[in-house]
């Protein structure tokens, strides 16, 4: 980009009260002061943005056939754009994509949803009250979570058939999915929560109190309300880890004929080893779930960055 | 005291209101809707344990009947009381965490020091059943049978109970059950001309789908008839004698063979106690103790493999936290000016990796390196199969952790960088420090203090990053010099594999290698993490 804004002419032609001279120093002020750094913007936006404009254009590329997709560098455009890849998708009966995204949906609001006030919960008390136990909770909290816990599902798993024996709900499936994801609500978020609420100051606390507010009350009308920032990160945080879970949604939802989820459903399209690679569907698929949750992040990048930071450390 | 009692103390130095108009209200009443909900939420864990204690009880399941009973017991022990203020709020949280955490964790202990996985997911008695089954062989001089199967019910039932009649060479009729052998009066029955039975008073015959339709259970069928010997199926109109040829003595503790090889039971394996003969098919699991974590070390084909793995799980793990940290950083400082403009066009284009799905983005990149339809060597006219060579297949993996990772920590810094104090920097300058040394002895401190813990949270994570790895280059490549262990596998990957490969499940080595895991993961971060101001002012 820099470079086509470099005059052509040679500098030796010039003489200083010359107007273009003038121009010319300003720019290499710009160029010392500004303009290395939109050079070096713009590289590491390109580096992050071709992965990006490669899956939209797969995804609208109508032949859905690898081959004809690599053109070098029209790659990136797409030359005939179709909904080919889409409709393909949408109408397919073998790969129910709307009722993946609905599963996914249910699943996600719900854990994420339960899991932040579950997380919460434990915040508050992590931040407001002091109790014995309260550092090694803490540190359990946070290194039972380290536990490298996939070779669990075989335990989980094992635990879930048994309860379906008595009890058909708690059989491995949506239920008991939500429920294992549950287990890991305590975690790192309540870390962050906790980190959060400390920053809060304690006189609105002890404000509600003297009005008279019970424990539970100034929890619910005083903390959380001050504590949405950060209940916003780790909720975004929490919902785009349980959609891109893999190995017990896997597990879980496919005993029964139930219906995966939009991450499993898609991955048998994107998996190259697999006997169903579609990378046309896939990308299509893949776009229609990136879209939504790239939404989100913009609509709240301020919090974002805002709430990792102040979870991280009391300031 | 005694002076203060009489004082007019006020109701909010105890942090407790005054009763008036609600004294005939409990003492912790405050608002009705709260008390509602705290009354629903108990109502319903009452009503799940009524509802699901009565069919513990029923099916004699102790030990979750135990738990339910507990767990019930402490919930409204900690929510009708005043005090345990604290458990009211992590109870919820802990008991889930206890469960579905905790619990797998022991039980995942428990399996590490078993040799549970193939060949050995069942207990001693089945196994010395199971060998011993599939010893059998037919009996020498065996008389064959014809064989017809009967019922008293429903022969289209495939759990109904059956029989076997079966017609030998000299024409005689036998009844054959699970007890034994018992001969038929010829009166009333019908014989094909092949010997089957085909009609019995009181008897319905299946037909050739419904036999098949019992599946095993007709397969396994067996008529004893004494010394060891019994009847089985060979076919659907055909059986013959039997024999097992191991025999299993229970005093010696022993499985013999009919040529005389003994076999005892080592580490849950039979092995002949003699030479250097084959172990039986089917072991047991066993009790190894400590084996599976001192095989890492002591046994040579694991050790090598296991080192290799270990090694590059920390140099990828250093590697992904030191690149995407540094250039996120440099992203940062490069553009937080205050005179350039587009920063907030560069900030949204670098939340964008970030936002994308994580394994959208690593499939992404898994077909832009693929060596055929490649992106990559597309563009740069070159045919390199870059997941193929051991060292591209790295290179592929970090350029790919480092997209992924990088928006965070740029998100992160930029941060961190606006909310340091510009004077501070300020007066670095007026103090004779040039920009990089104010970067060097005041910001970058700074920033440090900030994102320590973050580091060592990404550092735990990527230790651990099982989906990157999975996704974008399944461990491998494989070489011809370890088969089981490939190039770009973590140590996670690698457990992965060994537990759930299509061809093996050795999950008590498995289970092991992840607590060792677990403990390494977890004994790098504490001791980090100790370090860092966020956690001396935690404690």
């Amino acid at each position: 980009m820099t470079t086509n804004l470099a005059p052509s002419r040679s500098s030796a032609t010039l003489s200083t009260g010359d107007p273009a001279y003038r121009g010319r120093s300003r720019f290499r002020k710009w160029l010392v002061q500004l303009g290395w750094r939109h050079a070096i913007g713009l590289v590491a936006a390109a580096f992050a943005l071709f992965p990006i404009l490669y899956l939209l254009q797969t995804a609208l590329n109508p032949s859905g056939n690898l081959n004809s997709s690599v053109r070098g560098w029209l790659s990136f455009v797409p030359t005939h754009p179709s909904t080919h890849n889409f409709t393909t998708l949408l109408a397919s009966k073998e790969y129910p994509f709307w009722d993946w995204v609905v599963n996914s949906l249910v699943i996600c609001t719900v854990s994420t949803f339960l899991s932040i006030f579950i997380s919460s919960l434990a915040a508050y008390a992590f931040s407001r009250m002091r109790f014995a136990g309260r550092k090694a909770g803490l540190l359990a909290v946070l290194l039972i979570q380290m536990f490298p816990s996939f070779l669990a599902v075989i335990a989980l798993y094992r635990m879930s058939a048994a309860a379906g024996n008595v009890f058909p709900m708690l059989a491995p499936g949506r239920v008991s999915l939500v429920l294992v994801y549950l287990g890991g609500a305590m975690g790192l978020n309540t870390w962050l929560t906790k980190s959060y609420i400390d920053t809060i100051p304690i006189d609105l606390d002890e404000a509600a109190k003297i009005d008279g507010a019970s424990h539970a009350q100034i929890f619910f009308m005083v903390i959380l309300r001050l504590a949405a920032p950060i209940l916003v990160v780790t909720a975004i945080l929490a919902f785009v880890g349980t959609l891109n879970e893999y190995i017990f949604a896997n597990l879980f939802l496919a005993s029964s004929n139930g219906i995966k989820t939009l991450l499993v459903g898609l991955f048998q399209l994107g998996n190259p080893y697999s006997g169903n690679y579609n990378f046309g569907m896939f990308t299509a698929g893949a776009l229609m779930m990136t879209v939504p949750v790239v939404a989100l992040f913009f609509l709240l990048r301020n919090y974002l960055a805002g709430g990792l930071i102040k979870g991280a450390v009391k300031t | 005291m005694a002076i203060r009692q009489g004082a007019p103390i006020n109701s909010a130095s105890t942090g407790r209101p005054g009763r008036s108009a609600s004294a005939f209200l409990p003492a912790d009443f405050r608002s009705l809707p709260a008390y509602l909900i705290k009354v629903a939420f108990l109502g319903v864990v009452v009503a799940l344990a009524t509802f699901s204690m009565p069919r513990l009880y029923s099916r004699q399941l102790w030990v979750p009947f135990a738990v339910v009973a507990l767990a019930t017991i402490l919930i409204l022990w900690i929510y009708l009381g005043k005090h345990r203020i604290h458990l009211k709020f992590l109870v919820p949280g802990t008991l889930l965490l206890i469960v579905f955490q905790l619990y797998p964790i022991i039980y995942l202990i428990g399996i590490s020091v078993t040799n549970y996985g193939d060949g050995h997911f069942i207990n001693k008695q089945n196994a010395i059943a199971a060998n011993i089954a599939d010893s059998v062989q037919a009996a020498p001089n065996a008389p064959a049978y014809s064989l017809a199967v009967a019922t008293r019910g429903n022969p289209a039932n495939p759990n109904a109970r059956f029989v076997f009649f079966l017609t030998g060479s000299n024409g005689k009729v036998f009844l054959g059950t699970t007890t034994g052998l018992k001969p038929v009066s010829p009166r009333g029955l019908t014989l094909a001309p092949t010997g089957q039975v085909t009609v019995a008073p009181g008897w319905s015959f299946l037909n050739p789908i419904e036999v098949n339709n019992l599946g095993p259970r007709f397969a396994q069928y067996s008529v004893p008839v004494g010394h060891g010997k019994f009847i089985r199926s060979v076919d659907i109109t055909t059986a013959q004698v039997e024999q097992a040829t191991l025999r299993y003595d229970q005093r010696a503790d022993e499985l013999i063979s009919a040529s005389g090889v003994i076999y005892k039971a080592v580490n849950g394996t039979f092995v002949p106690t003699k030479g250097s003969g084959q172990p039986l098919p089917t072991g047991f699991e066993a009790v190894l103790g400590a084996r599976n974590y001192t095989s890492i070390v002591t046994d040579p084909t694991i050790r090598g493999p296991f080192l290799k793995i270990l090694a590059w799980t920390f140099v990828f793990a250093l590697l992904s936290v030191g690149g995407t940290f540094a250039v996120g950083l440099f992203l940062a400082v490069v553009l937080n000016h205050h005179r350039l403009r587009g920063r907030n066009f560069y900030r949204s284009v670098y939340l964008l990796p970030y936002a994308v799905p994580g394994f959208v983005g690593i499939l992404v990149w898994a077909t832009m390196f693929n060596k055929q339809f490649g992106l990559i060597n597309n563009l740069l006219h070159v045919h390199v199969g870059w997941v193929e060579d051991p060292w591209t297949a790295k290179f592929v993996v970090l350029v790919t952790n480092l997209w992924l990772g990088f928006p965070y920590m740029f998100l992160v810094s930029m941060g961190v960088l606006q909310s340091i104090p510009s004077d501070l920097v300020e007066a670095a300058q007026v103090d004779g420090c040039n920009g990089a040394r104010a970067f060097r002895h005041v910001t970058f401190p700074l920033l440090l203090v900030t994102v320590e813990p973050l580091l060592i949270g990404s550092f735990a994570f990527n230790f651990n990053n099982f989906n990157l790895i999975q996704f974008l280059t399944g461990g491998g490549p494989f070489t011809y010099n370890s088969v089981t262990a490939g190039s770009t596998d973590l140590v996670i990957t690698y457990t992965y594999r060994l537990a759930f490969n299509a061809v093996s499940h050795e999950y008590g080595f498995g289970a092991a290698l992840s607590v060792l895991l677990f403990i390494l993961v977890a004994a790098i971060s504490v001791s980090g993490l100790r370090r860092t101001q966020a956690f001396r002012t935690m404690t």
